[in-house]
């Protein structure tokens, strides 16, 4: 003999496992229209807390791809300068040598010197090129180094700045030199505006050999630029790659968020399915046995 | 033997039929009230009557109307209950600390956390832009805001639990002290004859709704009287005397209720109910807050250490950035957590002070602390600190729905126990009715023979 059935307990134990059908339809319906099935720390707090860790990371990366993008863009604009410096040191070459071949008359040698004065000016006014991403002061020179403030150069081809060359955070614990310091570009091996000023001064001499010797140094003088240019190229590369490394750790950590915390959508329509049955099966026999039983 | 005697046996018969119907249109009747338990009317013959040598019988008599009642069951329900809402207790409690740890995945410590570090990288990108500066102050600021705020939402769940038990007392004493009472009854009416059901069915509700503070054990004494025991073996109630639950402050324990009865601490023996729940969440809620607290003392420790060594706009030393910049000034360094700075130039971003406005060392060595492991006595970051404090909340969460899902699945088993012996069945009440009926129309036939008899006697 089983246990006695009394109709207080039938009633009870048929409520109870209609509460409970329900309240397992509501969980699953719960799910599915948030489409997750980790809201709360206490469902999988393990899960939780990993997922909480890669979310971290996540938005690590999202700040890391900000200051990798405002490189960027210090280093296009320092490249672009450079790329322009390098277009006037060129043009000085080519004046230099017309003013070399010697044989020019007076008023051909006062144009090149005109012409180079302009160059040195242009020159000068390039290495205190300011930085047009430095929010809305503006005022931040690329060449300054830390004294980012200051002019890079006077008038005179002297350096205002300082050796500090800026450094951005990539990766967790991972920075690279942003910053390139005019000393080093402009005035590194071979003091650019030095150079200019002695062609200038040759050419208002008419001194051919004094012209001829500045040819040398304006060949060092591309040189150090292109080094530089191609520093930059480096740099930017060395961004390039970071940026593409980090997509994919991105990507690898979405997926992993998604596996915890995302709900597979199938199994939840089917469970969904099962738990609308059975709660309509409960309904339907429990009605059944209270109408066979009705005696009052 | 005299004709009478035969009149006897029908009217026994007769009223025993309409006692047999009483009590079953009393279970009828009380089939859907709770706590009510089936009776049953117990027949039996009476004494013979000795004739000639001969036994006769001599009808039937009520011998008492019984509840029918398990006293074992009974206990176990109690014990399944005590049990069941101590843990359901502790999973509403850590779900509401759940919720202010980790409020949602936009809101958190956490999230705050990772933006005052993002706001140090901004900064270290343009060290001298007045907007990343004033970032670094906002969300520091954001971030001390919180942790203050966290505290004190804690703190208003911890006070709380004095409140809670003061409630909880007064509920257990009144509950003592009307059981004393009905016991009393009892004890009265019990040495009249028939036990009083209702009465017996009106203590075992009293002694289920005191399960739901803490774990009653319940003895039967001579005279139907029982005597309850708490918290494994404290007398609560004992015949017609009830004691009182005593509340105390533990200046040692945040000034904490300790709970005694007749001066005995029965704190840390309770073995259910909503009073054993109370005592365990309140020390979990003083841990978690005193991780907030180690928390916050860490950050602001960090925090200065670095940005003291640095330098401002204007080349000065930078100060403090949080205060209290002591940090043994409190306890309590959550509830305390002050932005120190005011003036965006007074962000010590560079290490050099003639390196100015353009160094960002000193907020790249900032930002750093992002991923350094200097927390907890250097195991882990602040990140890593907080999303384990958020799985100890959720742990406790998780094991206390368990175990109340658990305590859920036993108690309903009890009670379903419970009442296949003592509940109301319709089906069994019809049978006892037609029984009873049959049994009443028949004695009522007698009893016309009897009534003939008599007639053919008179006549003759």
């Amino acid at each position: 003999m089983g246990m006695r059935v009394s109709t207080t307990g039938m009633f009870e134990s048929a409520n109870r496992r209609l509460m409970d059908n329900l309240q397992k339809l509501y969980n699953v319906q719960q799910g599915v229209s948030s489409g997750k099935k980790l809201v709360r720390p206490g469902q999988n707090p393990a899960a939780f807390s990993r997922v909480m860790g890669y979310k971290s990371v996540q938005t690590a990366m999202e700040q890391y791809e900000r200051n990798i993008s405002s490189s960027r863009g210090y280093l296009a604009e320092a490249e672009s300068s450079l790329q322009t410096v390098s277009n006037l040191l060129a043009r000085s070459k080519e004046l230099a040598m017309q003013g070399a071949s010697g044989g020019l008359d007076a008023n051909t040698l006062a144009g090149l010197t005109e012409e180079v004065g302009g160059i040195y000016d242009q020159a000068v006014s390039l290495a205190n090129a300011r930085y047009s991403g430095g929010g809305i002061e503006g005022a931040r020179y690329l060449f300054s180094g830390f004294k980012s403030d200051t002019p890079a150069f006077t008038d005179q081809g002297l350096y205002q700045g300082d050796d500090g060359e800026y450094k951005v955070e990539v990766g967790a614990g991972e920075s690279i030199t942003v910053g390139l310091s005019g000393a080093r570009v402009f005035q590194g091996d071979v003091d650019i505006f030095a150079v200019l000023q002695a062609l200038e001064n040759s050419l208002a001499a008419g001194d051919a050999d004094g012209i001829q010797s500045t040819l040398d140094d304006l060949d060092r003088s591309i040189g150090q630029v292109s080094k530089h240019m191609a520093e930059i190229g480096g740099r930017v590369n060395r961004l390039d790659q970071t940026e593409a490394r980090m997509e994919e750790s991105w990507l690898t950590l979405e997926t992993l968020v998604s596996e915890e915390e995302d709900l597979d959508l199938i199994q939840a329509a089917s469970e969904l399915t099962y738990y609308q049955t059975v709660l309509q099966a409960s309904v339907l026999s429990t009605q059944r046995i209270f109408q066979t039983l009705g005696i009052l | 033997m005299s004709i009478n005697h035969l009149l006897d046996i029908g009217r026994s018969a007769l009223q025993s039929a309409q006692y047999g119907l009483d009590v079953t249109a009393n279970n009828i009747a009380n089939v859907n009230t709770p706590g009510y338990s089936r009776q049953r009317a117990i027949q039996a013959p009476r004494e013979s009557v000795s004739m000639g040598g001969n036994y006769y019988g001599a009808g039937v008599s009520i011998e008492s109307v019984e509840r029918v009642y398990d006293a074992f069951l009974g206990h176990q329900v109690y014990k399944a209950h005590a049990e069941m809402v101590d843990y359901q207790m502790r999973e509403r409690t850590y779900m509401r600390i759940e919720s202010i740890l980790y409020p949602s995945d936009e809101t958190n410590l956490g999230s705050l956390m990772d933006e005052f570090f993002n706001a140090w990288q901004d900064l270290a990108n343009n060290p001298a832009g007045s907007a990343e500066r004033q970032m670094v102050l906002s969300k520091g600021e954001e971030l001390a805001h919180n942790l203050r705020s966290l505290h004190g939402s804690l703190e208003d769940e911890i006070q709380h639990t004095n409140t809670l038990l003061e409630g909880y007392a007064k509920d257990v004493n009144r509950l003592a002290s009307e059981i004393a009472l009905v016991n009393r009854e009892i004890g009265r009416l019990e040495g009249m004859g028939s036990p009083p059901n209702d009465l017996l069915d009106r203590r075992d509700a009293l002694i289920q709704e005191l399960s739901a503070y803490l774990d009653p054990t319940v003895i039967e004494e001579e005279g139907g009287m029982v005597t309850v025991l708490v918290s494994g073996g404290q007398p609560l109630i004992q015949g017609s005397t009830s004691f009182t639950l005593d509340l105390a402050e533990d200046p040692d324990d945040h000034g904490f209720y300790r709970l005694s009865v007749r001066g005995t601490d029965i704190t840390d023996s309770l073995q259910g109910g909503k009073l054993r729940a109370v005592a365990e969440t309140r020390e979990k809620m003083v841990e978690f807050q005193d991780a907030l607290n180690q928390l916050a003392a860490e950050l602001v420790r960090e925090f200065n250490q670095l940005h003291t060594t640095g330098y401002d706009l204007d080349g000065n030393p930078g100060q403090e950035f949080f205060t209290p910049v002591d940090p043994s000034a409190t306890q309590d360094m959550a509830r305390e957590i002050q932005v120190n700075i005011r003036d965006t130039d007074r962000i010590a971003a560079a290490q050099d002070p003639d390196a100015l406005p353009g160094d960002n060392r000193n907020a790249l060595a900032i930002a750093g602390l992002r991923d350094a492991t200097v927390v907890d006595g250097g195991r882990t970051t602040f990140a890593g600190f907080y999303q384990s404090l958020v799985g100890r909340v959720g742990s406790e969460v998780q094991d206390a729905a368990r175990k109340a899902e658990a305590g859920e699945a036993v108690y309903n088993s009890m009670v379903d126990y419970k009442n296949s012996v003592s509940g109301v069945s319709l089906e069994e009440e019809e049978i006892r009715l037609l029984a009873y009926q049959h049994a009443y129309q028949a004695a009522a036939k007698f009893l016309t023979v009897v009534e003939d008899l008599m007639d053919t006697l008179l006549a003759i």
